[in-house]
């Protein structure tokens, strides 16, 4: 340009209106980031930050649902582990009662009377058995839909384990293999029957007396007992580990949150200063041009 | 003869008649003061031939050697040149911003979105693949997936569309505009042929007229010894030479998928140059850029995203077992629509059969296991295991890559259209600053032809008394 370059009209009017316009849209700008009060509004505003807040939505998304399925999981450990603790009290009842009868010599009515009560304890073991937790059977494996121990003892789930999602990448299990507890648990077959025939036999041995058969269900209710106590404590540290991941999920979750809001949140008080900013360059722009579209040498010839 | 009162009343009125023009072409600049692409005119004065007589040499007043634009060739030629990219990056940013708001991060709908309620529909169906409500659900949000994927496959391909309409709007205003250059030079010729001046008006129409031709489409303009302007299109196509036009035309679209062709045909003969791939500037070379380059790129991206990850589903959901009535039955696809007739994310669609019967999906791994979840847990861990690009992407990976290839290809040309307008503009100040009309100073010269105008009739008037006292000195 040279360096007193000429006015032309065109160019004041052009210049003006193109001056104007900037400062409009720097002020539409920041209207739109102040009441959106977002400062992320297009993917080409920050593409990297864009992808990163897309990431952190979805993780908190994910995070409900781990929450479910925790919640789940936990319910499902806590019914499986009452039934377990009541099976097991129930049995130490018909050991006692079976070192009682087997020690001392009672009459037989009484004897019939105790044949009673262990005919209901292992009644009760088949309702325990077929505990449900939101009407799926806990026992059963992936038999989760009808009762896995049959009235007359035998046990009619599978062997499958039921995993669960709670966090990326962490499946835990949270059902018991009932057949360690109903049924006889691999490699022992023929060493001992399932558990409601244990009782079954104790009933027989203690309504028609025959003393062997009351001691080899008394040893073989002891193998029973073992098997349920080490489903219990398996159970139990499950549980702990359920509680842990909880813990951290929501510890987690604030981070997320406030990551994304300093990514695609607008500062408030930033707003409102460029707000304020905008508006008087908007109105000293204005004043400004008025004047420059002032006369020319026309107006001052008669 | 000179000195004789004659010359001297010649010589006044001669310069009455040049004052008159003065006034005339100033004039004519103040009524186009705001007359986009005019260039202000000039009267130029010289002094006549002069004339010798006895001992003396006289000056014989003044005529109008010409009357000339203002007008600078070389940032004409610059301007030319920017206007052409200044048009192209402002039409590509327009249209990336367009394709990037389908991709918004305050959307709550997109395909990434719908991902993730997908998944954990699937993690819910885990917990209970018993449940018949629970299965629904996961139908409900696979059917959510497929129309994401379905509406965000026709956004794409009305843009695509709506390029298409705006290169045949742009096709019939550049023929007009070739047509009317072509029709300008003769008249140019015409005009200019044993003319002393220029032709000032015809020429400023017709520079303006190159740079809209230049702003839609590449173009190379010459400028030849008798005032005729040959231009040459993309691939250097003959587009105007001499009063000769030809005309840009665009393929009939025979079917949803055709991208039609643009070609010249040179001075109407029924030859056709195809000039799709030659047109990088301007408008059109824009729009192609979208709908060719961009559209199309995003387009196979998004279908391919969509057929890759309904296959690998299928692959591990044919594995599982159903329910009640189906529990004894694998084999199922979950993800219809892939191959055809239409493109994956077009058609992809839940299978109808799954649908009618959600006892169908496959979440056992074996026969007759209501609790099984195996399958269900397999098909979760799809979302998050790096399957595809050589197993390093995970599925929401390679949306993320295409999205931010999008968004940074929108950023960079933003850039470029600001960077390019700041250039235009200053050119059109610079051109401003020489062609352009300022009222003071035209109102200058009015006073100053005006001056003269009232001096000169002062000469006609004084050589006027002379005359009466010549008359007079003889009664």
């Amino acid at each position: 340009m040279a360096i007193n370059p000429r006015i032309s009209e065109q160019y004041r009017y052009g210049t003006t209106l193109d001056r104007i316009g900037t400062v409009k849209n720097i002020a539409d700008d920041v209207n739109d980031t102040a009441i959106s009060g977002r400062k992320l509004k297009r993917i080409s505003d920050d593409p990297v930050a864009t992808i990163r807040v897309l990431r952190n939505r979805t993780r908190i998304t994910n995070l409900d649902q781990y929450r479910k399925s925790l919640d789940f999981g936990r319910g499902f450990l806590a019914k499986t582990e009452d039934a377990l603790t009541s099976i097991y009290d129930s049995l130490i009842r018909a050991k006692e009662l079976s070192i009682q009868q087997s020690n001392n010599i009672y009459d037989e009515p009484s004897r019939k009377a105790v044949a009673e009560e262990i005919r209901q304890i292992l009644n009760h073991v088949i309702i325990l058995g077929n505990t449900t937790y939101s009407d799926k059977y806990v026992f059963g494996g992936f038999q989760t839909t009808q009762p896995p121990v049959s009235p007359d003892g035998h046990y009619l789930g599978d062997d499958g384990y039921i995993f669960v999602q709670v966090d990326e990448d962490s499946f835990r299990p949270i059902n018991v293999n009932g057949r360690t507890v109903f049924d006889v648990p691999g490699g022992l077959e023929g060493k001992r029957p399932p558990l409601v025939n244990i009782l079954e036999n104790m009933y027989d041995s203690l309504f028609a007396w025959d003393r062997d058969k009351l001691h080899q269900s008394m040893v073989d209710l002891d193998a029973a007992m073992n098997s349920v106590v080490t489903a219990t404590a398996s159970l139990g540290a499950r549980r702990v580990a359920l509680e842990d991941v909880s813990e951290r999920l929501d510890r987690g979750e604030s981070q997320l949150h406030s990551d994304n809001n300093n990514l695609e949140g607008a500062d408030m008080v930033k707003s409102a200063l460029d707000l304020k900013r905008a508006e008087n360059a908007l109105n000293f722009t204005l004043q400004a041009s008025s004047k420059m579209l002032t006369p020319s040498l026309l107006e001052f010839l008669k | 003869m000179v000195a004789t009162l004659n010359h001297i009343l010649n010589m006044g009125s001669e310069s009455l008649q040049n004052s008159r023009v003065g006034v005339d072409v100033t004039g004519h600049n103040i009524s186009n003061a705001q007359t986009p692409g005019y260039s202000r005119q000039q009267v130029n004065l010289e002094t006549k031939w002069p004339i010798q007589y006895g001992m003396q040499i006289f000056g014989d007043g003044s005529r109008i050697q010409n009357i000339r634009r203002s007008h600078d060739k070389f940032i004409e030629g610059q301007l030319r040149r920017e206007v052409q990219v200044q048009s192209r990056t402002e039409t590509l940013s327009e249209g990336l911003k367009k394709l990037e708001s389908f991709f918004n991060p305050d959307l709550t709908s997109t395909i990434r979105d719908r991902f993730t309620s997908f998944t954990n529909s699937i993690r819910e169906l885990s917990n209970y693949p018993e449940e018949p409500s629970v299965r629904i659900n996961m139908i409900e949000s696979g059917k959510g997936l497929c129309q994401s994927f379905n509406s965000t496959h026709a956004n794409i391909v009305q843009v695509q569309t709506d390029a298409n309409e705006e290169i045949r709007q742009n096709i019939n205003l550049v023929n007009q505009k070739i047509a009317e250059v072509a029709k300008l030079n003769g008249q140019i010729r015409e005009m200019g042929a044993g003319n002393l001046s220029d032709v000032n008006d015809l020429e400023d129409r017709r520079d303006k007229l190159i740079k809209e031709i230049g702003n839609i489409v590449d173009i190379n303009v010459y400028k030849d010894n008798n005032d005729q302007i040959t231009i040459r299109g993309p691939a250097e196509c003959l587009l105007v030479e001499g009063n000769l036009a030809s005309r840009f035309m665009m393929e009939d679209t025979y079917t949803v998928n055709h991208m039609p062709n643009v070609v010249v045909s040179e001075f109407n003969k029924e030859r056709y140059f195809d000039m799709t791939h030659n047109i990088k500037t301007g408008k059109m070379g824009a729009l192609l850029q979208i709908r060719d380059k961009y559209a199309q790129g995003l387009r196979d991206e998004v279908n391919t995203l969509a057929k890759g990850f309904a296959e690998s589903f299928n692959e591990i959901h044919v594995k599982g077992y159903g329910i009640n009535d189906m529990r004894d039955i694998n084999g199922r696809d979950f993800f219809e629509g892939l191959d055809g007739p239409g493109e994956p994310a077009q058609d992809i669609e839940v299978s109808l059969g799954i649908v009618y019967n959600p006892n169908a999906i496959g979440a056992a791994m074996s026969t007759t296991s209501p609790g099984d979840n195996v399958v269900s847990n397999k098909l979760v861990k799809l979302f998050y295991e790096p399957l595809y690009d050589d197993n390093t992407t995970t599925i929401t990976g390679v949306y993320d890559k295409m999205i931010s290839k999008l968004g940074i290809a929108a950023l960079k040309t933003k850039e470029d259209a600001t960077a390019s307008q700041i250039i235009y503009d200053r050119l059109k100040a610079q051109r401003e600053s020489v062609a352009g009309v300022s009222l003071d100073d035209e109102a200058a010269n009015l006073l100053k032809y005006q001056h003269l105008f009232t001096a000169s009739s002062k000469v006609i008037t004084t050589a006027d008394e002379m005359y009466k006292t010549v008359l007079d000195l003889k009664r």
